[in-house]
This record gives structure tokens, C-alpha cells and sequence, in this order.
């Protein structure tokens, strides 16, 4: 690979062509793969999203009536789809579950493997994720970002991370920085629009980073001789990442088509107060890359499973109290979305908080679902050509029930989903019913690996297994389909 | 509907974490027993993928427990993989290397510190070597501000000749080690190609350069060569530039100086007793204290009081600059004790000292410091305070009984606790309010299902009940007064005790604590698990702290001069030179 891309550049060098040229060689991906409009996934994780009687709407498959959490989705009721009773039931049928691989386990729906942390071994991804396999199809590959993996406060381990693209491996993301300036610099900036010259200084910083790049990988690649297998694997995978970073270069010389909007504005981001800033402007840029048709594949991952540090202080007085001495008698904690998941249900007060700051993010879903749809793409807008998923990694996490999910698809991804519908699978009836503590059943559920499967064949990908198999959590939930 | 109020000290809950705290993955409760000691990864299964992951040992033809039929040890050691540098040893090399001070890392994802004490290996994704290359093109635009200084050039010689001379020279400092003349010429192409290609001045060709060596794999991790073949025991001694990195990695965090890199020219880091007079004077050099501070930072979790918080109303004095002044308090304390004073495990978990600065001294009720010149060591009150585990680091990083208590079973006696059931949440009992944190605790004992891990660490834990979240002592909790007595069980010093200073003075009596100690500064010198290939290494670490005139001093002289220190065992898949 390094040797056919070493062979490009000196190809153009010796044409005594610039860095200028190099859009050219990806015209022709781009015209190949340009249906009218293409279909889009955006994946919108959270830990979990409920009191589930607060979250799921009343009523029937097509005569429903929303909660107050999901009001901010009032306008668009014709473009949802609540999908009840799917669990990760494939996470609890194998040896290596535990609890807390939740949305390690979310898009990738496979077998965990025991992997070496840095406090010791965890459950860790088993296999690739539904975002990372899309982005590595073909007709991903003329792409600038095949796939983009966006959020914020998600750091963490293998175990915590939604976008993992193998075993123990993270997502080959474009940032993990939570400043929406610097994310509209990676997609952005440099980058030609259509009539315009490419600016002679950005030029030479890709011919410098491109040189290097390529010397990063002879000498990874000689160093790597004498390892032994395993550390071999460690410089394989840096090697990867710098194919990612190439491909970011080459990406980033892809002439627009369309204009991206301005540069959003930066803030001291590392002030709390200022995150639901922050998130919006995120949400505009990823807005501007699906609608210039940079990336396809998105995920948005917000916060996840553990730790006690999210805290929500922007949503009210009470976010920022100490943790009940109750729960935490040395008084050290300060109420984290963590503290309510396990709490809400043992009072009113807590409850009310929970559903607040679960309703908050799902207020910022609404907020992207609104900016997709005021994208005009024919006779539709953005929105309807895309499946904007929203998907709360446990569904009782009081117990750490990874089931059911809380989910909404917003949008049809072209015609492929038939919405405007509250489809309930399996038997389960106690949507509209106060969460317990007892731990509850999954009889009568189905398996989200079958959800994965449908959102792949949305996008073109005609498969009908993802992550575990067995005749469980085989084939597409067509119920879902148009 | 049920009401749980005694969820107390659960580190899911509690502890500002930890993330890695809760991937410990075993499901199993507690017996009443121990499960076993904390074991590195002696029992690792085979590591999966590239992931974050430690190196199996090969254990090739190692009897169990590293000894023959006949119970001596056998000369072993165990696997120690690719490494990269922790972003305090990126720091402390760009500054070495360059004069840059600026603490580049601050933009590279910091590495934690495991509960176990080292670093293990993640992984290098787009995102971290996106954040690498642009701390490299900062240090090094600002590094060719004065190209003249970095690439001497007399005049009339050509500029490509310099950048030959200074490839040579620079590159043996940066990858610590001499170039090989194709290594030497790739790097000459790099700088021709971008000066012809980008029509790039001398200067930026530099800068180019700079940028690459600073991405390089050579910069970048420690790998541990061999020289020749193997022996008759399967092990080969360190090639002498890698003993020169592990040496000067491990005793000052940076890379080594002229002094490692001439004796590793010369040959001169053979013997057990070269390498002993090197480590000798490097323990005598001021860098020193980055191992003393490595170690305490990874034993006893100081990194987590740089994002510690506590609620305003509770905790009125907590500001995160005195969380600093804790950390930088413990660490002076540490390497006051290894390094200048008598190196005494003693002395550390029970002299009644502290280093504080003008708001921790108030926290300790004690006359504000002269800080004229930096820390100066006052006395604590010895009725309340012995040692390490009675600083505010401490009892601030670990706040609560449960916390501390399991604390010292697995860092002081390394011993393995599970982590709390799933569900531990769920349980609970009701308390009339107020209750006191030893009422809330010890509901803990009356419930089987929590009793069993609980027993292991709340006893231990009721010591510490003087001091509250923040480390100050206090006479009452919950209008009761305090309870201070408390139990150790399964040690070698067991017995019951009342307050922080008997129980630190058992801790300070045991065995098993100094052998625990050993097995944590070999981690963090070695930034590995230890394997039971290792027994012989830590044998005569723990020798070492035994009958040492200065212990830790003398075990860390001993560490480097261990086969653990000085051999590598071939890993698996490696090409045999």
C-alpha cells in the first residue's frame, strides 16, 4: 500500500504537478458514486434515555401521541420511528459478558474478548462496528471522511468507546477534540471551493506532511522487522492510523461542492457551562459535512456508561448538589447522569432529574434532526434521505438492563424504512409503566442485532447477519422496512 | 418502594473514575476469603489483537513460580514488550533533547496509571498520532529558530553536509542509539525531497526533519534488543544502547545522557557492577525524583487529584489548587524519604511529617511554611498522622472507608478484590437520619450478600474515619463521636487497632506489605506486569528492602542490577538474529 501511494506522489512530482492535482485523482470516486441524493446513517448514542414511561409515546403502531421528552419531535412526527422491544440480547448469550460493555457492544453486537487495560483485564470489542464496516465499503472509499466519529465526553477505554472498528481497537476518528472550530479545521479548512485556487501555503503543509508521512511508514515499517508478533500488531496499527491521517490529507484536497457555512465560533470549552454550546455547533458542523457530502457514516457519541465526572450543572440548581449522603456519606461526589442512572427510581425527585437530563439530550436530537431537514435535496429535504438513529445504550440502568433500548429512527434513509409508526416488538407491554428495580425479563424481545442489519441494508449493504450469529439474531427487522 | 441508603464508598458511585476501575470483569463476590493475589498478568490468557495490551509470558521452560525440581530459582525473566513514552518521559526527552521546556504534552492524550502501577500499552490511532504530529511541528518550528545553534555549519561547507553531521549526531541522541548509514540516508532523502519537492529553505528542511524524527518509532517507543544469541537459560543480555534507555527511563524518566550514551559506546554497561555504578550516580543526580515521583503517582493514584472536585457547601477550602499542593506534597514526602533520608519503608508509612504548602498547612492545623526555597518538611501532630497513608493525597484520592480500606489490600498487600456486583446499587438497607459514615458502613456487615467483600475492606478502612473526604482530621461525624477502631485480617500482621497510627504502624511491621512494595516499584521502573519469571528478580529486590543499610534505595540498586533488569527473554514471533 505505502508503495503505491510513494509511486503516486513522485508520479505527480515528476509531472511537476502541485499538490493542486491531486483532487483529480479522485473525481472520477465521486462521480461514480453520486446516486441523485445518497442515503446517510447518523447514529446518535447515549447511555440510556428514560424513566422509559417518560420516554416512549402512548398509543398505537400508527395513532400515537409523543411524551414530553420527545415533544421537541412534535413537528416531525411523520418522520419518526419508535422502535420497542429490541435488546442487546447477544451481549448477556456469551462467556465474556459483564455489564459494563454496554456501548462497546451497541454497534458492533458481537462477542466480547477479554483484553489487558490498565487496570487489568476488561471485556472489550469483539468485532467491528455496524459505522466502521459501512465506511470501509466501496463505494465508501472515493469518500473524503468514509466515516465520522464525533461527541463529546466519551474518552475512555475500549469498553466505553460505540465506534470501535475491531478487537480492542478504537475508531479511526477525525477528532476526538471537543472544539467545533478545530473539528470544522479538520473538514474544512484548506479546502478548495469550486473557482477557487488552493491557498500556495496550505499546499506546501500538505507536501510536508505528506513526505513525512511517507517517511513515518519506511521506517515503521523497518522497525517493525525484528519485533515479535505481538508488538508487530502494535506497529501494524500505528501504521494504520497513519493511512488514516494520508487519507484525511487527500481527503482535505477534495474541491467542495458546496459551501460549509462559517467557521464556528471558538469558546473556552473547558467551562461546562459552555457544552450545550459546544454540542450545537457540533451538530451544525456535521450538518455542513453530510450536506457537501464529505462523510456518510456518523457517529455521535455522548457521554457513556461510567464514571462520575458528567456532570450537568448548565440544567439547573439541583445539577449541582453533592450526591446524597445517603448514597455517599464522605459527601464527594457532585450528581453525574451516572449517579441518577443507578438512583432515578428510588425517588421522585431523582427521577424528575434523570428524565431532564436524558430529555436534554434528546432535545439536542431534535436539534439535528430539525438542521438535516432544513437541507432541501429535491423535492425533500436532507433528513429524508438519511436514518438518524437515536439509541440509548441500556434500557433499565438501574439494574443495567442492556434492553430494551430506548430508539428512534428519524427520517426514512430514502424510502427504505416506512415511518410515522410506533412498531412494538415482541411482547413486552410496560412501555408506559414506571421502572422497577426487580430485574426483568428478555423473553420477548428481539435482538438489535437484527436493527444493525436493517440499518446496513438501508444504507446498500445487503447483508443479513451483524456481529453474533444464530437463527436469533438472524435477518433484518423488515417490520421496519417500507 | 425500597429505600438504599448504605451504598456507601462503592467505587462505581464514588470515586470520580474511573472508567477503568469498573472494567474489571470478573462477576464473582467475595467468599470472606481471599481470592488471591493480585497477580500482574502471571495469568494472563493470551493477549487478544493489538489492543491495549500486556505480553504473555512465553514461559518457556520456566517451572511454576520460576523454580526447578529442587526449589532453587532458575535464572529467568519475564516478556517485556514495546513500550511508548509516557507523555511526562515525551516531556522531560523534548526537553533534554532540545531545550524545549514547554511541556508539549499537554496536547497528547495522557496515559493512565492502572491500579496495578504501570502503564500498559494502547494503542496509536489517527486521533493520538494526529495529536503527536502536531506537537512535533510546534517543537519544532520553534527549534529552528536558531538553526544556526542546532545545524553548526562553518562557512563554505554546504549545507547538506551539516544536515549529514547533524542526522548523526542528533539522531544518535533522539533514537538513543547510533544510526545505521541507511537510517542516516533515509533521512537525507527526506530533507533533499522536501527541499527540491517543496522548495523548502535549509531551515524548514530542518524543521521537516525534525518533524519526522519526532513521529519516529525510534523516538517514540523502547523496545529492548538483545545482543547475541541466546544463552543456555534462553535469555540474552540487553544490547548496551537499550540498557543505556532503560537505565536513564527508568531512574529519571528522559532519555540518557552523554555520560549512559558514552558507556554504551565504550561497552562499559556489561557488568553487573558497571550498570550498579551508573544507576549509583544517577540515583545522586536531582532527576532522580522523577522515579520516586513516577512510583507514588502510580501507587497511590495521586494523578486523579488534578480532576478531583468536591461540593462547594461540604467542602468550603477545596480548590484545585490545593488538590495540587497535596500531590506535590506527596511526592516531595517520597522522595525525601528514598532519596535523602534512610529509605525505610518505615519511615514512610509512619513518620508524622508533611510538606505542605500555605493551605494544606492549614488544613493540617500547623504553622504556615517559609516556602523560601521550595517544600520544607514540618511535623504533624504523631497522635493523628504516621506517614504516607495519613496525607491528604491519600485520603482526598481514596475519600471513603471502603475506598481506603481496599486501598491497602490491593496496593499494600496486593491482593485482589472484585469489583461489587451489578446490582450492588440495588441493595440496600434503611437508616434513620443522621447517620454517621460508620453506621452507613457497617449496614454492610448484616447484609450476606455484601458481607463477604465488605468484611475484607471495611474493618481496614474504619482507621482512616478521623479524617474526612479531604484528608482533615475531625472529632465527631454525624453529631457522634468517631470509631476509629478497626481490624487487618488475612496478613501477616493481623490483629485488631484503633486509629490511623496503629494501623499504619501493623502495616509498616509486615512482610507482606514490604513484599508488595516490591512488586509495585518493579512495575513502575519496568512499566510492566512482573511474571512468576520474575521471582528471582523480586527476590533479591525484596532482599534488598529487608536488610538494606538504606532499603528502598538499596532495592532500587538492586532492581537494576537484577536479570529482570539486565536480560530479555525473546518474544514470541521475533526473527532470530
Amino acid at each position: 500500500m505505502s508503495k503505491g501511494r510513494v509511486t503516486r506522489r513522485d508520479l505527480i512530482a515528476r509531472l511537476g504537478l502541485g499538490a493542486a492535482a491531486i483532487p483529480l485523482l479522485y473525481a472520477g470516486a465521486r462521480a461514480q458514486s453520486a446516486p441523485a441524493f445518497p442515503r446517510r446513517l447518523v447514529l446518535f448514542t447515549v447511555p440510556s434515555c428514560g424513566p422509559r414511561d417518560l420516554f416512549w409515546p402512548t398509543g398505537t403502531e400508527t395513532d400515537f401521541t409523543l411524551s414530553a421528552m420527545t415533544s421537541p419531535l412534535e413537528d416531525l412526527k411523520k418522520k419518526l420511528t419508535f422502535v420497542g422491544g429490541v435488546g442487546s440480547l447477544s451481549a448477556y448469550d456469551q462467556p465474556n459478558f459483564a455489564v459494563h460493555e454496554a456501548h462497546c457492544h451497541l454497534l458492533t453486537g458481537a462477542q466480547t474478548v477479554s483484553l489487558q487495560g490498565a487496570n487489568g483485564r476488561y471485556n472489550g470489542v469483539g468485532g467491528p462496528s455496524l459505522d466502521w464496516t459501512l465506511a470501509n465499503l466501496p463505494a465508501m472509499s472515493g469518500l473524503p471522511f468514509p466515516q465520522l466519529v464525533v461527541g463529546y465526553n466519551y474518552e475512555g477505554n475500549g469498553y466505553t468507546r460505540a465506534a470501535p472498528k475491531a478487537a480492542g481497537q478504537a475508531a479511526p476518528e477525525i477528532t476526538r477534540r471537543d472544539n467545533p472550530a478545530t473539528l470544522f479545521d479538520q473538514l474544512f479548512a484548506g479546502r478548495p471551493t469550486v473557482g477557487t485556487a488552493v491557498d500556495p501555503s496550505i499546499a506546501r503543509i500538505r507536501e510536508e506532511r505528506a513526505s513525512v508521512l511517507d517517511y513515518l511508514t519506511s521506517s515503521l515499517n523497518s522497525y517493525k522487522v525484528n519485533l515479535g508478533t505481538e508488538d508487530r500488531q502494535k506497529i501494524d496499527f500505528h501504521l494504520d492510523g497513519l493511512r488514516d491521517l494520508e487519507r484525511n490529507l487527500n481527503g482535505n484536497a477534495t474541491t467542495l461542492g458546496c459551501t460549509p457555512g462559517t467557521r464556528p465560533m471558538t469558546a473556552d470549552f473547558s467551562n461546562i457551562d459552555n457544552v450545550p454550546a459546544l454540542v450545537q455547533r457540533q451538530l451544525d458542523v456535521v450538518t455542513a459535512a453530510l450536506s457537501c457530502d464529505l462523510t456518510r457514516v456518523v457517529t455521535l457519541q455522548w457521554a457513556h456508561d461510567g464514571g462520575n465526572r458528567w456532570n450537568y450543572p448548565w440544567l439547573g440548581p439541583e445539577f449541582k448538589q453533592a450526591v446524597p449522603k445517603a448514597s455517599d456519606p464522605a459527601g464527594t461526589g457532585i450528581i453525574s447522569q451516572h449517579y441518577l442512572q443507578h438512583q432515578a427510581w428510588t425517588s421522585p425527585d431523582l427521577t424528575a432529574m434523570r428524565a431532564k437530563l436524558e430529555g436534554w439530550w434528546l432535545s439536542q436530537y431534535a436539534y439535528l434532526a430539525h438542521k438535516l431537514n432544513s437541507v432541501q435535496e429535491g423535492s425533500g429535504t436532507m433528513l429524508d434521505n438519511t436514518a438518524l438513529v437515536f439509541i440509548g445504550a441500556q434500557g433499565f440502568p438501574g439494574n443495567h438492563e442492556l434492553y430494551p433500548h430506548p430508539i428512534i429512527i428519524t427520517g426514512s434513509c430514502g424510502g427504505f424504512f416506512r415511518t410515522g409508526r410506533f412498531v412494538k416488538f415482541g411482547s413486552r407491554t410496560d412501555y408506559n409503566e414506571p421502572e422497577v428495580t426487580k430485574v426483568a425479563t428478555r423473553d420477548g424481545l428481539v435482538a438489535h442485532n437484527r436493527l444493525l442489519v436493517s440499518l446496513a441494508n438501508a444504507m446498500g449493504h445487503p447483508i443479513s447477519t451483524f456481529g453474533m450469529t444464530g437463527s436469533a439474531y438472524q435477518g433484518p427487522l423488515t417490520e421496519l422496512h417500507a | 418502594m425500597e429505600q438504599h441508603q448504605n451504598q456507601v464508598g462503592h467505587p462505581c458511585l464514588l470515586e470520580a473514575l474511573t472508567i477503568a476501575a469498573l472494567s474489571v470483569a470478573a462477576l464473582v463476590g467475595c467468599t470472606g476469603t481471599l481470592s488471591g493475589t493480585d497477580s500482574g498478568n502471571r495469568s494472563a490468557g493470551p493477549n487478544q489483537g493489538v489492543g491495549p495490551g500486556g505480553v504473555a509470558d512465553p514461559g518457556g521452560g520456566v517451572a511454576a513460580g520460576g523454580r526447578d525440581a529442587t526449589g532453587s530459582l532458575l535464572p529467568a525473566v519475564g516478556p517485556a514488550g514495546l513500550r511508548r513514552l509516557t507523555t511526562r518521559e515525551y516531556d522531560n526527552t523534548v526537553r533534554d533533547l532540545l531545550g524545549d521546556d514547554s511541556g508539549p504534552s499537554r496536547q497528547l492524550v495522557a496515559e493512565s496509571h492502572g491500579a496495578e502501577g504501570y502503564v500498559a500499552f494502547q494503542p496509536m490511532g489517527a486521533t493520538e498520532l494526529e495529536q503527536y504530529r502536531s506537537a512535533a511541528e510546534a517543537i519544532a518550528a520553534r527549534a529552528v529558530g536558531q538553526v544556526a545553534d542546532l545545524v553548526p555549519c562553518a562557512s563554505g561547507t554546504a549545507e547538506p553536509i551539516c544536515t549529514r553531521a547533524f542526522i548523526d549526531s542528533f539522531g544518535k541522541r533522539a533514537f538513543r542509539r547510533p544510526l545505521a548509514a541507511a537510517e542516516a540516508t533515509e533521512l537525507e532523502a527526506l530533507y533533499t525531497g522536501v527541499r527540491m519537492r517543496a522548495g523548502l529553505s535549509h531551515s524548514d528542511g530542518i524543521r521537516v526533519l525534525l518533524t519526522a524524527m519526532l513521529q519516529d518509532p525510534r523516538f517514540l517507543y523502547q523496545r529492548q534488543l538483545g545482543s547475541g544469541a541466546a544463552d543456555a537459560n534462553g535469555l540474552v543480555p540487553l544490547d548496551a544502547y537499550d540498557m543505556a534507555s532503560r537505565l536513564s527511563y527508568a531512574l529519571w524518566r528522559t532519555m540518557p545522557d552523554a555520560a549512559l550514551l558514552e558507556a554504551a559506546d565504550s561497552g562499559r554497561l556489561g557488568t553487573e557492577a558497571e550498570v550498579r555504578a551508573q544507576a549509583t550516580r544517577m540515583l545522586a543526580d536531582p532527576r532522580a525524583r522523577e522515579a520516586t515521583t513516577a512510583w507514588a503517582s502510580s501507587w497511590l493514584g495521586l494523578e486523579r487529584l488534578d480532576t478531583l472536585s468536591r461540593p462547594a457547601d461540604a467542602y468550603p477550602e477545596w480548590t484545585p489548587a490545593l488538590g495540587a499542593a497535596m500531590r506535590r506534597e506527596s511526592e516531595a514526602f517520597v522522595a525525601s524519604v528514598v532519596l535523602d533520608g534512610d529509605a525505610a519503608l518505615h519511615t514512610l508509612l509512619t513518620a508524622p511529617v508533611a510538606f505542605p504548602d500555605a493551605a494544606l498547612s492549614q488544613l493540617y492545623g500547623v504553622a504556615k511554611p517559609t516556602l523560601a526555597g521550595g517544600l520544607s518538611q514540618v511535623n504533624l501532630n504523631p497522635t493523628q498522622r504516621a506517614g504516607i497513608l495519613t496525607q491528604a493525597s491519600f485520603l482526598t484520592a481514596f475519600p471513603t472507608p471502603v475506598l481506603r480500606g481496599k486501598f491497602v489490600r490491593e496496593r499494600l498487600l496486593c491482593q485482589t478484590m472484585p469489583p461489587p456486583p451489578p446490582n450492588a446499587q440495588g441493595m440496600g438497607h434503611v437508616l434513620a437520619d443522621p447517620a454517621s459514615e460508620r453506621e452507613r458502613v457497617s449496614a454492610h456487615s448484616t447484609d450476606p450478600a455484601c458481607a463477604g467483600c465488605h468484611t475484607l475492606m471495611d474493618p481496614i478502612g474504619f482507621g482512616f474515619l478521623s479524617f474526612d473526604a479531604i484528608g482533615k482530621w475531625r472529632e465527631s461525624d454525624a453529631g457522634r463521636p468517631i470509631d476509629d477502631s478497626g481490624a487487618l485480617a488475612g496478613t501477616d500482621a493481623d490483629g485488631s487497632f484503633v486509629g490511623p497510627v496503629e494501623l499504619a504502624a501493623r502495616l509498616a511491621s509486615s512482610a507482606d506489605v514490604r513484599q508488595c512494595l516490591t512488586r509495585r516499584w518493579f512495575r513502575s521502573l519496568l512499566e510492566r506486569a512482573e511474571t512468576d519469571s520474575d521471582n528471582g528478580s523480586l527476590e533479591l529486590l525484596g532482599a534488598a528492602l529487608e536488610k538494606g543499610e538504606r532499603p528502598m534505595r538499596d532495592m532500587l540498586l538492586a532492581l537494576v542490577a537484577a536479570p529482570a533488569f539486565r536480560y530479555r527473554h525473546p518474544l514470541s514471533g521475533e526473527a532470530t538474529p
